[in-house]
């Protein structure tokens, strides 16, 4: 029995450099970094003081204050995202949602809600439950879900880093093999204290915005987006004449089985997720026009990814130009894949392959196609697109252009 | 479509961490609530809990090295991963092979809190990075995966009171059309102080002067804590072991309800469809069951899992007993593994468990009134598990001869 096809019919973004696909889509063809000084955050206890905020999200958001105040800023990346994603997939108020299943990842969710209320009780100030009942991982699956009337399975995945391109992987799962037509899927990650505290005293963040690959980076920057995407059955899609804006083919997944918080030093784990998501999608190595690396700007994944990535491309694609999306946006964490989907899916509709912005000396352990500071305007048909989380989580996705 | 065998389970909870253990704490129908004792709960008005409390020896499973930078959750579901692996003969080489399906509503909630708590009281600068990595609620699992040096695919699902469940319906489909031979499916959370106060404050916890009786009073639940884990092949590799499997898992079904982030659907329909759609997945009717295992709770749930029961023993001209484990184990989002470890066991010792709170037969017109363990051969079991928020997975499991 051949395999269902999976085609992308939707797609919706909000980080850092923009508000919606077509904005972000300027500012990676501009060059513009969205990681600046946070607002959300008190820094002035940190050495670090920068990260990927979506700024002004209260007033650029489509929703009312009323509304926002019941919502978490997780939830409002998430249905911000939604929104477009629906919207250009044409199914804004269609039936066909009703029966639609829907699968996110999910990173630091509503903590930065929950902060809001353990401030207040570690004074001992009263305030609104609301922040805490918004805490849950799953809520903003909930939300989103209710937001479209979706009735079909409902699932909430979370893997650190790696988890919304699981999320997309099992959304595709489930039009596959449960029989479903339509997939909302993606995630949401909203900046907070506890991550930011987290990386800063792990010692993994630069102070600096971050340079992957760079022979002199100091760490990740942080990020926080909401990045959505509709799946939908090939047959589905084409029956009611939906905009089809790339292929999804499959994806692998893998554990380091090493470290709790450092990759394994011979790229193993990443190497099998990449092997995997290939052999899953039926692509050859040599069909990779792209590589959307995890390349996070930390020492050690840097260059364990490219280590992983020399192992399996060195001999019939050694050229594979790679990037990382992550030194315009910062570290999205839970969200980090999903966005990444969608710069990789814009990738594919304009010919473009994104660069590394601040690259100035490749390191010399990265031996691989490391685009730097420039935008490369060249057809692009298949793009592998990696993330590795905590936990020796790793998932690769492929993508591909649409050709009828 | 593969056939998915459940070949080994354990567990770690209040009900002990062996079977003989449970089974004789479940026969006896003692409910094993306490006062918390690992934390203060000055701030809490409800103070009781089903608080694992007896030493449990992890150095058997967990090296001291390790054991010593780990927190409870980690704790517990590696403990009872390690017991399913041994239930299920798998050897060290063996447990390199399941793919991890894991779910926790919350994950580590004490460390994470442990750290936000040093951030506000001593400075950011200051808070002890060991408490960072547990945050995330894949922590478990990936510890799970370096101590079998399993490098297999590593899912946490969280989903509330379906977080268990999600990860046995993905487990169950990977195999069944992906090509796994074999997963370890887990489900775990830990008691923390911060949840408890956030369900107290969300008024779900049990009142003052309350009773916490599933099915019988509505008055709020007591939280519970604890892992539970099995083990899922396939027929192919079960043969290839030459193991005898406990039950097979012959159908699942997974839908939702747009009832409110916070409520649980209203509809009796959809608890009905849910169970019903299982059914058919199983290729079986309501009435080939032997017994249901309930997600009631002491809390409004339990109103609209006994009307849809009621509907479906109307419907069917049946009868089925109704079993809640949660009136012993108490409530916890990651239980779900730990309510289909209590089914197995009932199903290899042929024991319906009494409900010992129930003191009379509240005429609701299902089966849950029984002050005694009740010998029956058990066949087919359903297992339903409904979260607020709107989501619902039933599955069904057959004991293998």
């Amino acid at each position: 029995m051949s395999k269902k096809r999976v085609v992308i019919t939707g797609l919706g973004i909000i980080c850092g450099i923009g508000y919606d696909h077509r904005e972000v889509l300027e500012n990676i063809t501009g060059l513009k970094s969205g990681i600046k000084e946070v607002t959300l955050i008190d820094t002035s206890l940190y050495n670090v003081h920068i990260a990927s905020e979506v700024s002004d999200l209260e007033k650029k958001c489509p929703f009312t204050p009323g509304r926002q105040k019941k919502l978490s800023r997780n939830d409002i990346l998430g249905l911000s995202a939604s929104r477009e994603a629906v919207s250009m997939s044409g199914l804004e108020g269609s039936p066909l949602l009703k029966s639609a299943c829907i699968v996110l990842g999910a990173g630091a969710s509503g903590m930065h809600s929950a902060e809001i209320y353990r401030r207040a009780y570690f004074k001992g100030e009263n305030t609104s439950l609301r922040h805490l009942a918004l805490t849950p991982t799953s809520v903003t699956t909930d939300t989103i879900a209710s937001e479209y009337g979706i009735c079909g399975a409902r699932t909430t995945i979370a893997t650190a880093c790696s988890s919304s391109n699981s999320a997309i992987g099992i959304a595709a799962d489930h039009i596959r093999y449960e029989g479903y037509d339509i997939a909302l899927t993606g995630g949401a990650e909203a900046l907070c204290e506890l991550t930011f505290a987290g990386f800063h005293n792990l010692k993994n963040m630069d102070r600096e915005p971050c340079r992957p690959f760079d022979q002199s980076r100091k760490g990740l920057s942080l990020g926080e987006c909401g990045a959505m995407l509709v799946l939908e059955e090939l047959e589905h899609a084409k029956k009611r004449k939906a905009p089809i804006y790339a292929e999804f083919l499959d994806y692998g997944c893998s554990s380091d089985a090493h470290h709790m918080t450092t990759p394994h030093p011979d790229g193993t784990g990443a190497k099998i997720s990449m092997a995997n998501a290939l052999s899953a999608s039926g692509v050859r190595v040599e069909e990779i026009d792209y590589i959307n690396a995890h390349g996070t700007g930390t020492k050690l994944n840097d260059i364990t990814e490219c280590k992983a990535i020399q192992q399996i491309f060195i001999e019939k694609n050694p050229d594979v130009p790679v990037s990382s999306n992550k030194s315009y946006i910062g570290h999205c964490l839970g969200a980090a894949g999903a966005v990444e989907a969608v710069f990789s899916i814009l990738s594919l509709k304009n010919g473009i392959i994104p660069a590394t912005l601040r690259l100035e000396e490749r390191d010399d352990a990265c031996r691989v196609n490391i685009i730097g500071n420039r935008i490369i305007d060249r057809p692009v048909r298949c793009i592998l697109s990696n993330s590795f989380g905590f936990g020796g989580n790793n998932t690769s996705i492929i993508i591909r252009k649409w050709e009828d | 479509m593969k056939r998915i065998f459940i070949t080994g389970y354990g567990f770690l909870g209040c009900l002990g961490e062996t079977k003989e253990k449970m089974h004789h704490i479940l026969e006896k129908g003692e409910i094993r609530a306490g006062i918390i004792k690992r934390f203060s709960t000055d701030n809490l008005m409800n103070n009781y809990a089903f608080e694992i409390r007896d030493d449990i020896n992890y150095i058997q499973y967990i090296p001291a090295s390790l054991l010593r930078r780990m927190d409870n959750p980690q704790k517990y579901l590696i403990y009872s991963a390690m017991k399913a692996l041994e239930d299920a003969g798998m050897s060290k080489e063996d447990a390199k092979t399941p793919a991890i399906f894991a779910g926790t509503s919350f994950g580590g909630t004490d460390w994470t809190e442990r750290f936000f708590v040093d951030i506000l009281s001593k400075g950011p600068k200051f808070a002890n990075p060991q408490y960072f990595p547990p945050s995330v609620p894949n922590a478990a699992a990936g510890q799970l995966s370096i101590l079998l040096e399993n490098r297999q695919k590593n899912h946490t699902f969280c989903h509330k009171e379906v977080s268990g469940e999600m990860a046995l319906y993905t487990a169950i489909r990977d195999m069944r059309y992906k090509g796994s031979d074999s997963g370890l499916v887990v489900g775990f959370e830990e008691l923390g102080l911060f949840v408890m106060l956030a369900f107290e404050k969300m008024r779900v916890l049990l009142k003052k002067g309350g009773r916490f009786s599933p099915f019988i009073a509505r008055d709020g639940f007591i939280m519970g804590e604890g892992s539970a884990a099995v083990i899922l092949e396939t027929g192919e590799n079960i043969e290839k072991r030459g193991f005898t499997p406990i039950a097979e898992i012959t159908g699942i079904y997974s839908a939702s309800s747009n009832a409110g982030i916070y409520e649980y659907p209203r509809e009796r329909d959809f608890y009905v469809n849910t169970m019903e759609n299982a059914l058919k997945s199983a290729g079986i009717s309501y009435s080939d069951l032997n017994l249901v295992i309930s997600c009631a709770n002491s809390g409004i749930l339990d109103e609209y899992e006994r009307d849809a029961l009621v509907c479906l023993n109307k419907k069917h001209g049946a009868d089925i007993p109704v079993f809640a484990p949660k009136g012993y184990t108490g409530e916890f989002y990651g239980s779900g593994i730990m309510r289909l470890a209590i089914a197995l066991l009932s199903m290899e010792k042929g024991i319906i468990y009494p409900h010992s709170w129930i003191e009379k037969d509240p005429g609701y017109g299902i089966d849950i009134y029984r002050t005694g363990p009740l010998k029956r051969k058990l066949d087919n079991i359903l297992i339903n598990s409904f979260s607020n928020g709107g989501s619902g997975i039933s599955y069904i499991i057959k004991r293998y001869e």
